[in-house]
């Protein structure tokens, strides 16, 4: 199941990103990818990765404008600071800092009005037999999972993903967590519950901002992200905007350890000692 | 529009514009109609692409089930503006909708489309699955917007065609058609007014050229016209007043409306102005002859015109102006114009004359009239010599078709006798053929070949023929003078009642002829018919004993010779007296049904051997089916007579010839008439023509007398021709003859056909003596010679001979000893009782009596086919004799 996920993150997803705009003076610019609820120009501040964003930065005496463009530009880009995973940023671009900020999961959907059984997967081979819907140009290596048997079906939104799911054209879509939710919410607010959701472990992975190389003391930039960091967990309001995300009590276990992990794993500080 | 439509350039133009205006609407009406169907077409064809790529498009949307997606193609497609709705659905439901507002703008909408719309209905598929539907609703405004500006603009050219056609039409015609018509009107008017001093010039070879060139022809034509009306006029006038009749016209009130010169002097007025104007009924025929007044309502003239038909009047007068009158005939005539009556023509003459002329004609013909027979002839042609003022008249019978012998003829105030003349080549043969005739002058130059005009040295000729009741020419009736045209018309119609009565006369004269030649042969037949049976008596008397006489002086040959000399010249007499009572009718004769053709080919055959090869005897003999009932002797005799008559006739002649002919003849009326003795009428006709010295015409009603002959003492007796008469007369037929001297006779004998086969064939004379065997023979007769030489007779042939001299004697002599007797020779004529008498009362008492007749004559003895009667004619030859007796006892 792990190397599951290590497929899908190599697959999913090319939203997450964060841009860091070059800072001068007080005010960094950073670039997304339009990503609901993570990433979104049109939700309050910007959903629950901007809000992040901006609650750091308000704590590091900055003012992050966050410009949103799509994931293949972003990717594209090497001199911009971007927002969102940083694995798929950092094969084109060297970036001075990178700060995890925060962690998202993957999980499979389905819709329970068609199937008698509750599905469980634990591994690849549960999902043979299976119509497996996925986001288009998420899906790395294809023949993986067709050597697999299990049988694909690419989409080109969430929304299609879901849609498909309902009408039985797909039997499971994989999607993360809260992109699923969102997605469920907003077209079938009225049978939230009937899509039932499997969470695969191992499957967390980190939202990061990562500063560009040219930007104007890029590593001081950065320290300044991550105290602010420090400082919006310590006081609480780092907590309470998760919950306003995934209401109170219901924050996954281990995200504050996956988010440790993740800053020593870019931490290059630290790691280039160990070197 | 009245003025435009009143002119032809007008009409020309109007109907030109009608015309293009009909062709070129019709034409856009076609295109109108092509183009919408083409883009019906287009937009169907243009639909259900769309709706295909529309499926195509949508594939992968609706399986994504991406409204956004579906929304942006929706989107695209909904661009163009023929696009008025498209629906989506997905699982039958409606995924997306856009229609069109009323500004044409897309909006969404659900599916309640109606109208009148291109539509087209798509499945989308995914991997082959049926996910959804397409609808497309096609808008076929913008197509009728399109076309209706299309018409619009082609109206506007068709409209803007036309007003430069009508500017073009107008000034060509003005210029080709109206200013040279005004030219030629111009021209038109000044001929109608007289002018005909400028012709119309043209310098065009095209229509109008023409009809001025009309124009010309027509203006020479009228003033040729007016010339030759203004000629006429004066013709007609000069005619009017050359007429020998008055001649007046009236219009429909019977007033004159104009009068020729004769008209005037008639009627005693100087100046036509005193008759045009005026009432003529009340001018000149106001009051009939008689003095009471004639109301116009009754004039034959008025009522000509009134009733639209023509009227003759000839007996009613004209009044004169100075009050005198005079008979008038008149013809009135009424004169049509455009079949409505206008008036009448009158034309009259003074009848004076003509009544005075019909009073004489009248008094003529009475006084001709009350005659009959030969005085009738005679008084015709003395009337007619006076009246009219002849020098020759003329009544004359045709004796053939070349001769005229006059019955009665006057020239020169005396009666001319015996006077014939040839009709060929004279005005009487046109008469004969043509009816009658009047030639007024140069009658001798017009018929050159008639001599005897020139003898006469007459001028004109007047000739009538004379008809028998079928209207055959039999006579001519005619006058000559040696003046020019000098018989009067009316003198025709006197000629036409006498030339009638004249024809009567003739007819009744010829059957009185035929009447007492049949009186006068009748009496020589009775005359010779009782000498012939005290004859015969006697010659049996002598023919017996001469047989009785030769067998007893056998041994004196010179004895015997003389004897049978005597015996000879006896059969001869007999023989003479046989012809006799064939003309009296009064032998016995033997009827049978015949054909006649082979009989007369038998004669023929006979015949032919015993003329001269210098004669040429030939035969045409028809009908092989004709049969006739007769007497084969007799018939024969009456042919051989007729041959030899021919064979002498044509002696000396050269080319020498004799025609037999046989043919069928069906007899009309006037053959009937001319032979009222005949009864039938099919005849077999033999003929005997032959082109010898022929019979003179006085000879010609005597030739069938007994004894009457024309040829040398001793050459002929007198009887073939009397013979032939009585025996064809006796077999119900009848003789004619045809002869001109000098060209030959053809004589013609009629017999009655006869339906049924023919019969009889001539047989073989036997001459063998038949004997007897002692049987008895009661031999009755009143003439004691014959009765003693019969006795001798018989017994000499080998009978017992009982006798008896009449019928009673007959019939005692059969009571006492009818045993024995076999045979019974009666005479017929006896005194006392009858050979006939005797034996039917002996009959009456033995049936099987035998009995042979005897006779001199018998003329109650004709005997017919069915008779098994034997009869003997008186003298009989011994060898006939025995034989009929010899058949009668073998009978028994």
């Amino acid at each position: 199941m792990r190397q599951l996920f290590a497929v899908c993150t190599s697959v999913v997803w090319a939203c997450l990103s964060i841009g860091l705009a070059s800072a001068e003076g007080d005010i960094v610019n950073l670039e997304a990818n339009e990503s609901p609820p993570y990433w979104s120009a049109s939700l309050p501040y910007n959903g629950m990765a901007g809000e992040i964003v901006h609650a750091i930065s308000q704590e590091a005496g900055l003012v992050s404008n966050i410009h949103y463009k799509p994931l293949k530009r972003l990717i594209e880009d090497d001199n911009n600071n971007d927002l969102g995973n940083p694995a798929f940023y950092m094969r084109n671009q060297d970036f001075a800092a990178v700060v995890p900020i925060a962690v998202y999961y993957v999980s499979i959907f389905y819709y329970k009005e068609k199937f008698r059984e509750p599905i469980r997967v634990k591994s690849m081979a549960d999902l043979k037999g299976y119509r497996v819907g996925v986001l288009k140009g998420t899906v790395v290596s294809k023949a993986a999972f067709e050597r697999s048997g299990v049988q694909f079906e690419e989409s080109y939104t969430q929304a299609s993903l879901f849609k498909k799911l309902k009408r039985g054209r797909i039997d499971l879509c994989v999607e993360i967590d809260l992109v699923g939710h969102q997605v469920i919410r907003n077209l079938f607010p009225d049978e939230i519950d009937a899509f039932e959701e499997i969470k695969l472990v191992g499957s967390a992975s980190p939202i990061a901002i990562m500063v560009a190389q040219n930007s104007a003391n890029p590593a001081k930039l950065g320290e300044r992200y991550s105290q602010g960091l420090k400082r919006i967990i310590e006081s609480g309001k780092y907590n309470k905007i998760l919950e306003s995300y995934y209401d109170k009590g219901h924050v996954p276990e281990g995200w504050f350890h996956q988010l440790k992990k993740f800053q020593q794993i870019y931490n290059f500080n630290l790691m280039e000692p160990e070197e | 529009m009245t003025v435009l439509l009143n002119s032809i350039k007008g009409k020309i133009i109007f109907a030109l514009l009608l015309i293009v205006i009909a062709v070129l609407s019709s034409f856009e009406y076609y295109q109108y109609v092509q183009e919408e169907r083409h883009l019906n077409q287009e937009l169907t064809e243009a639909g259900e692409q769309k709706a295909m790529r529309l499926a195509q498009n949508l594939e992968l949307p609706l399986w994504e089930l991406d409204g956004d997606w579906v929304g942006e193609i929706l989107a695209t497609e909904m661009m163009e503006k023929e696009t008025y709705a498209i629906f989506v659905y997905s699982d039958g439901e409606l995924f997306t909708g856009l229609s069109r507002d009323e500004a044409w703008l897309p909006i969404d909408a659900v599916n309640n489309i109606s109208g009148d719309y291109v539509f087209n209905s798509i499945d989308v598929l995914h991997e082959g699955e049926k996910i959804g539907t397409v609808k497309l609703y096609l808008s076929r405004k913008f197509m009728y917007e399109a076309l209706w500006n299309q018409l619009v603009v082609e109206s506007m050219a068709v409209v803007v065609l036309s007003i430069l056609l009508i500017i073009f039409l107008v000034i060509a015609m003005e210029r080709i058609i109206v200013s040279p018509l005004e030219s030629i009107l111009k021209i038109v008017r000044l001929m109608s007014s007289g002018d005909y001093s400028r012709d119309i010039k043209t310098t065009r070879q095209d229509e109008i050229a023409m009809v001025a060139e009309g124009f010309n022809l027509l203006k020479r034509s009228v003033q040729e016209r007016e010339a030759d009306l203004l000629h006429s006029e004066e013709r007609i006038r000069l005619l009017l007043d050359s007429t020998a009749e008055g001649i007046y016209g009236l219009d429909l009130e019977g007033n004159c409306t104009f009068a020729n010169k004769m008209c005037l002097k008639l009627t005693g007025y100087q100046n036509v102005d005193e008759l045009i104007g005026n009432n003529m009924h009340n001018l000149i025929h106001h009051t009939r002859s008689d003095g009471s007044h004639y109301p116009v309502e009754e004039c034959g003239i008025y009522k000509a015109f009134k009733s639209g038909s023509g009227t003759h009047v000839d007996d009613e007068v004209f009044w004169r102006k100075d009050g005198t009158s005079f008979p008038a005939g008149y013809s009135s005539f009424p004169v049509r114009k455009d079949g409505e009556i206008i008036g009448s023509v009158v034309t009259f003459s003074d009848i004076t004359e003509k009544r005075q002329a019909e009073s004489s004609m009248q008094t003529l013909v009475a006084s001709t009239a009350e005659h009959v027979g030969d005085d009738f002839f005679k008084a015709a042609v003395e009337n007619l010599y006076h009246w009219i003022d002849a020098d020759v008249v003329i009544l004359s019978e045709l004796s053939d078709s070349q001769k005229a012998r006059a019955i009665a003829m006057m020239a020169d105030g005396k009666f001319i006798e015996d006077y014939s003349y040839d009709i060929k080549g004279s005005p009487c043969e046109n008469v004969a053929s043509e009816g009658i005739c009047y030639f007024p002058e140069n009658i001798v130059n017009l018929f050159p070949e008639d001599d005897e005009l020139k003898q006469l040295n007459v001028e004109s000729y007047l000739g009538a023929p004379i008809k028998d009741q079928s209207g055959k020419p039999i006579g001519v009736l005619c006058a000559f003078s040696r003046s020019k045209d000098n018989f009067l018309p009316a003198t025709k119609n006197v000629f036409k009642i006498i030339a009638a009565r004249a024809g009567v006369e003739i007819e009744r004269k010829l059957l009185e002829a035929q009447f007492l030649q049949a009186q006068k042969m009748e009496a020589i037949g009775t005359l010779v018919g009782g000498i012939a049976h005290d004859f015969n008596n006697t010659l049996a008397g002598i023919t017996g004993n001469i047989y009785l006489a030769k067998s007893e002086v056998r041994e004196l040959p010179e004895t015997l010779s003389r004897l049978q000399d005597i015996e000879a010249l006896s059969f001869r007499a007999a023989g003479m007296i046989q012809q006799l009572l064939a003309f009296s009718r009064k032998g016995t004769v033997n009827m049978n049904p015949m054909v006649i053709s082979s009989f007369l080919k038998e004669i023929v055959k006979m015949h032919a051997v015993a003329l001269p090869e210098s004669i040429r005897l030939s035969q045409d003999i028809e009908g092989n089916e004709m049969e006739v009932l007769g007497d084969i002797n007799q018939l024969q005799q009456v042919i051989m007579n007729l041959l030899n008559n021919a064979r002498d006739a044509v002696e000396g002649v050269k080319a020498a010839e004799i025609i037999l002919t046989l043919k069928r003849f069906t007899a009309d009326d006037q053959f009937l008439k001319s032979h009222p003795a005949i009864t039938g009428k099919e005849f077999a006709c033999i003929s005997v023509i032959d082109n010898g010295s022929g019979i003179e015409t006085k000879n010609l009603e005597r030739i069938f007398e007994p004894f009457f002959t024309t040829k040398e003492a001793g050459e002929g007796t007198g009887l073939g021709l009397a013979m032939v008469y009585g025996t064809i007369l006796s077999h119900g037929g009848t003789i004619s003859v045809d002869s001109e001297p000098g060209k030959g006779t053809a004589m013609h004998v009629y017999l009655p056909l006869l339906n049924g086969d023919g019969k009889q064939v001539m047989a073989p004379v036997d001459e063998e003596v038949a004997h007897g065997h002692g049987e008895t023979i009661l031999l009755v007769d009143d003439d004691e010679s014959v009765l003693k030489t019969g006795s001798d007779l018989l017994e000499r042939l080998g009978y017992k001979v009982l006798l008896g001299t009449n019928g009673l004697h007959a019939l005692e002599a059969y009571k006492v000893y009818g045993n024995e007797i076999g045979l019974v020779i009666l005479d017929i004529v006896m005194p006392k009782m009858g050979g006939r008498e005797a034996a039917e009362k002996i009959l009456e008492t033995d049936e099987n009596a035998k009995i042979i007749f005897v006779t001199g004559y018998d003329s109650h003895q004709k005997i017919d086919e069915d008779s098994q009667e034997t009869i003997l004619s008186k003298p009989y030859k011994v060898h006939e004799f025995s034989q009929a007796i010899k058949t009668a006892l073998e009978d028994r």
